[in-house]
């Protein structure tokens, strides 16, 4: 039973934190290197807001959030719009990026104990066992915020102007499609999604300073698995992989427990690397 | 994007005059010094409006940017300096350990100088720290020693021994004594024959493990059998030996082990893992946020097994990273700082408190342990029983044994059982602080508990 | 204008003489290990653009070099095979796994390799820190000194025995780097730069492009495995951390601030961001000697703000990225562009009055 709850809760946090990078990578076609690191910024901006202005941390969580979001438009314009096809200065702009954040997540550890407090405290009884309120909290939110994000892709306007921005970047533009005004607001959305899992994740597991490492490694691994395209496939492939990290740690000791996940992801892409999900992205 | 600039600007400008040559203007570069500091502090001001930088530049961390402390404030006629390098990790994983590390030796540092300095063989020396850092990386860290090294340092405290026994013998070579705060284990190669030089100036976990043994007896009569817990630093199956044979003298049985990497992020697997051991206790050497962490996922589980962690860090650390509703049936050999406990303490260890209060703020003071200060307490108590400042004969002095005062209370030189070199430890005193939700913050300060390391 | 033949040599020439030079003058163990430390980044970042000419990004390279390491270290404790066998060997190793990770994503399309190699990357030395025989999350220690084995020879010189294995490393990496530099200039490597502007017209050629690819990145892993496999030996332990995301993102910065377009571009690189990476520790070891308070008053300073200093490597990044894609090297051809630009404007505008007037 706790197997279940921590694949869910762990699968949904993957899920949301790589929402962000998938939207870019479909979107725009390039990828955002940075996604790690941005979440874990927003992580620490929780943080400092939590330990050092005492603000709560539901209030912290919308103002990272919120602040993100405005990083993410600010990266749209000034790194995605003018460099799309030049991937080296994206490359250049997103490693300068990853080195302030971890840069900051660095300075920032110090004293204080490196938590962001709590989203629910006590225990619930389900089922016969304990769960604990904070896991179903994070779960719960992720969830609806999950789910949200799908509606948006799947049935709105702005998620058929995403599809058609992906497609073809040029011909949505001739619709009549800002496809600018489309890239920034998915591309908000998307960071601030990351930076929502980031203050979930800071307050279950505690914030380190390569936090933005791991998770960058859990997203390339998502999105790659499901392919180019395909945001549906990213559910199936976060939820296995929040089970895989789950359950091996149960059976192997220290490192052994992370890398056995990642062996098996290893095997998956040198057998097909273009993913299970995606469509054909052939040379 | 202003700041970098004038970082930039500062450096060139030094790194230029110092081409000319070590007979450089003193008063200029003093100048240039205050002008940066001067610039640094104006932006500091301006900064607090910038977005997305501003979190990390703003923010009170004082450890980090603790200005250079000028040597010899006012000092006797004959007082010399001796420099005492420190050599931790406050930038990286390991940072939250080391950076009390920083702070309390900094502190202890400032104390003596503020007192006088200290007398070695009838000349009075101003100690003169030397700071650089780890950055939680091999590589980086024995840079960091080489240029100790070269900056002239003869004395060196250092961090936990599983880091530092990779660069010891950049000092072996040079002759230059070092001394680990922490060792964690007696099967890392630092404290051996081959490194005649190296130290270490606190209990280390064979010690504060035997501590904890004595606090279950005395206060849990309920407990029987305890678990291992603690993080991979490469000789886990040899402490786990050992703890078999002191559970054992003592009265208890282990019952297993559960060991996580030091980077992990994510307990509730290894909380698991423990649970399933059915043991009433789970003991071992894990810093606070891993040890908050697992008794988080612990309690959450549903289970009521007794914490006990065998840090020096205060018991109210590991309750921050558990929450407040997991914090029960656990303790740590942890000090308390808190004024109403302080005539528990004795007077260095709460003028010690005061200072890095003083210096660094309430966050530091609460959150002492005092390793790396001690550490340097006893290597300066070795140089004056030596009567000098030559690291062969501070040395050879330690290694005479006996009885030495520390922070903690009377303690004594040991070591030769235990690790491979003769007297190159120590046993001083831990305190005992219980988790207890009614008492006041949750937790109070039980006792010390004398501990010797054979 | 390319400078051909003895001109375009010169910069390389003044490197050669520095490089062999100052490190018998300035030799105290900071300063040598600081020269070693910048061999090895340049190396590594040349090695980096080799694959970029071929159109690849790669983000597994520290990674490479990790397994060149790691491959020469485990080969000396665990088997006692003297230096000479195990360097190169991690060299071969480095290469293998190298073709092994690159050779699905090499067929795909750019990014993806970029992605493919991140992840990669990461998950070797994930593995290397599960596994025991490699020392597990310790990493491995023990590893026979380069510098011990050479004392007799420097002795006899009469330098250390860390000049000595500097000098060592220096020949090594003066090897790897003609031999890239000959493998660019050939006709393997004008083939990698047609496939990297137009892939469809080298295929139409009949260009094999994934071959192509991996040729590149073979070379380059063979190479920056060598400087692996002798870091280990240098450094006597080795650690997992020290070759992952950290590692690579460095040495994308190295070549992107140096400029990617030339051979020399990520020397450079490597050379400026490595010292202002190392002022810290560079600064305190020189306190030692230094006479002026307000120098070492400075390099204490210096040394307990050590962490800011990312900062200042990340500013000169996005700086390069906005206003000087081309990168450092770059900046002379800017400066000739502008020129001719606004020779070219002015000319235009002497014209269109002239016509005006007319």
């Amino acid at each position: 039973m706790n197997i279940l709850i921590n694949t869910l809760v762990l699968g949904i946090m993957y899920i949301l934190a790589s929402l962000g990078f998938a939207f870019i990578f479909n979107m725009l076609g390039t990828i955002n290197l940075a996604h790690g690191a941005l979440y874990m910024v927003g992580a620490y901006l929780c943080y400092y807001l939590c330990a050092m202005a005492g603000v709560n941390q539901w209030i912290a969580m919308v103002i990272a959030a919120i602040v993100l979001a405005g990083v993410g438009l600010l990266l749209e314009k000034v790194m995605f719009r003018p460099f799309l096809t030049n991937f080296d200065r994206i490359v250049m702009i997103s490693v300068g990026l990853i080195t302030i954040g971890q840069t900051i997540a660095n300075i920032l550890t110090g004293n204080k104990a490196m938590v962001i407090p709590s989203y629910g405290s006590g225990l619930t009884k389900i089922a016969g066992t304990s769960i604990s309120n904070e896991r179903l909290v994070t779960f719960g939110v992720g969830l609806v915020l999950l789910l949200a994000a799908l509606y948006i892709v799947n049935y709105t306007a702005l998620g058929r102007q995403m599809e058609a921005v992906s497609q073809d970047r040029l011909g949505a533009a001739l619709q009549g499609i800002n496809i600018n005004r489309v890239s920034a607001i998915v591309c908000a959305i998307g960071i601030a999604l990351a930076a929502v899992a980031g203050c979930f994740m800071g307050a279950y597991l505690g914030l380190s300073s390569n936090m933005g490492d791991t998770m960058n490694l859990r997203i390339l691994m998502l999105v790659m698995l499901a392919g180019a395209g395909s945001m549906n496939g990213i559910l199936i492939t976060g939820t296995v992989m929040g089970f895989l990290d789950t359950i091996f740690p149960l059976y192997f000791a220290g490192n052994a427990g992370s890398a056995i996940p990642i062996a098996i992801v290893v095997v998956l892409l040198l057998i097909k690397p273009e993913g299970f999900f995606g469509h054909e992205l052939k040379m | 994007m202003k700041k970098i600039l004038i970082f930039v600007l500062a450096v060139v400008m030094v790194l230029s005059l110092c081409g000319c040559g070590a007979s450089v203007d003193t008063a200029k570069l003093d100048e240039i010094l205050a002008s940066v500091q001067a610039i640094q502090a104006t932006l500091d001001s301006m900064s607090a409006a910038a977005p997305a930088e501003a979190p990390a530049e703003a923010p009170a961390e004082a450890p980090a940017e603790e200005p250079a402390e000028e040597p010899a404030a006012e000092a006797p006629a004959d007082a010399e300096t001796l420099k005492i390098g420190l050599m931790v990790n406050t930038t990286g994983w390991f940072a939250g350990v080391d950076t009390p590390n920083f702070n309390e030796f900094n502190a202890m540092v400032d104390y003596i100088n503020q007192n006088g300095g200290w007398e070695v063989g009838g000349t009075t020396y101003m100690l003169e720290p030397v700071f650089v850092d780890g950055q939680s990386d091999d590589a980086a860290l024995r840079t960091a020693a080489m240029s100790l090294v070269d900056a002239g340092v003869k004395f060196v405290v250092e961090t936990n021994d599983f880091w530092v026994f990779k660069c010891a013998d950049v000092f072996e070579d040079e002759g230059v004594l070092h001394a680990s705060a922490y060792c964690v284990s007696n099967n890392i190669p630092y404290l051996i024959p081959d490194n005649p030089l190296a130290f270490t100036g606190s209990n280390g976990s064979i010690g504060d493990l035997q501590a904890c043994f004595a606090v279950l007896k005395e206060y849990y009569p309920d407990v029987h059998t305890v678990a291992y817990a603690n993080d991979d630093n490469g000789s886990t199956d040899e402490t786990y030996a050992l703890l078999e044979q002191m559970a054992e003298e003592n009265g208890f049985e282990m019952v297993g082990q559960v060991i996580y990497p030091g980077d992990t992020t994510d307990y509730s697997s290894y909380a698991q893992q423990l649970v399933d051991t059915g043991a009433d206790a789970f003991m071992g050497n894990g810093s606070p946020d891993a040890y908050g962490a697992v008794l988080k996922a612990v309690r959450s589980l549903g289970d009521d097994m007794v914490m006990a962690c065998a840090q020096g860090k205060p018991v109210s650390m590991v309750m921050e990273y558990a929450g407040a509703d997991a914090s029960y049936n656990g303790f740590t050999i942890g000090t308390s700082t808190r004024a109403s406990d302080a005539d528990r303490n004795t007077d260095l260890f709460n003028d010690l408190v005061a200072v890095v209060r003083e210096k660094y703020g309430d966050d530091a003071a609460g959150t002492f342990d005092g390793a790396a200060a001690n550490t340097l307490y006893v290597m300066l108590q070795m140089m004056q029983r030596a009567g000098s400042v030559d690291p062969e004969a501070v040395a050879a002095a330690w290694e005479e044994g006996g009885d030495v005062d520390s922070l903690y209370g009377p303690a004594t030189i040991g070591g030769s059982e235990t690790y491979g070199s003769d007297n190159h430890a120590i046993g001083h005193p831990r305190p005992v602080s219980i988790m207890d939700p009614e008492a006041e913050d949750g937790w109070y300060f039980a006792d010390w508990i004398q501990v010797n390391v054979p | 204008m390319k400078k051909t033949g003895f001109a375009a040599s010169i910069p390389f020439i003044v490197l050669l003489v520095l490089f062999a030079g100052l490190p018998l003058v300035l030799n105290s163990r900071t300063w040598i290990d600081l020269f070693v430390t910048i061999v090895f980044n340049m190396v590594g970042a040349v090695s980096l653009r080799l694959i970029l000419l071929s159109g690849n990004l790669s983000f597994a390279q520290g990674a490479f070099m990790g397994v060149g390491a790691y491959t020469a270290g485990m080969l000396a404790v665990h088997l006692g095979l003297p230096m000479w066998l195990t360097i190169p060997l991690g060299a071969v190793m480095a290469t293998i796994i190298g073709l092994i990770t690159g050779w699905p994503f090499a067929r795909l399309k750019t990014v993806y390799f970029s992605m493919g190699t991140m992840f990669m990357g990461q998950a070797l030395m994930l593995f290397v820190s599960a596994w025991k025989k490699a020392g597990g999350a310790m990493g491995l220690s023990r590893i026979p000194a380069l510098g011990a084995a050479l004392k007799g020879v420097a002795e006899g010189i009469g330098i250390k025995n860390y000049q000595a294995a500097y000098f060592v490393i220096l020949l090594l990496a003066i090897f790897s780097l003609v031999v890239m530099y000959r493998f660019e200039h050939c006709r393997v490597g004008t083939t990698l730069r047609a496939l990297a502007q137009s892939e469809e017209v080298a295929a139409s050629i009949g260009v094999n492009p994934t071959y192509y690819r991996l040729l590149a990145v073979g070379v380059a892993c063979f190479f920056i495995g060598l400087m692996g496999g002798v870091q280990a030996h240098y450094m006597g332990t080795i650690s997992y951390s020290s070759y992952g995301m950290n590692m690579t993102l460095w040495l994308i910065m190295y070549m992107m601030i140096g400029g990617s377009g030339k051979f020399i571009g990520p020397m450079i690189g490597a050379i400026l961001i490595s010292i202002v990476q190392g002022i810290a520790n560079l600064m305190t070891s020189l306190s030692g000697s230094s006479n002026s308070a307000g120098f070492v008053a400075f390099s204490r300073w210096l040394g307990e703000n050590s962490a800011y200093t990312p900062f200042l490597t990340a500013a000169v990044l996005l700086v390069v990225a906005y206003l000087l894609p081309t990168g450092l090297v770059g900046i002379p051809d800017t400066i000739r562009e502008n020129k001719a630009k606004r020779a070219d404007k002015k000319e235009i505008a002497a014209m269109t009055q002239k016509g005006g007037e007319a």
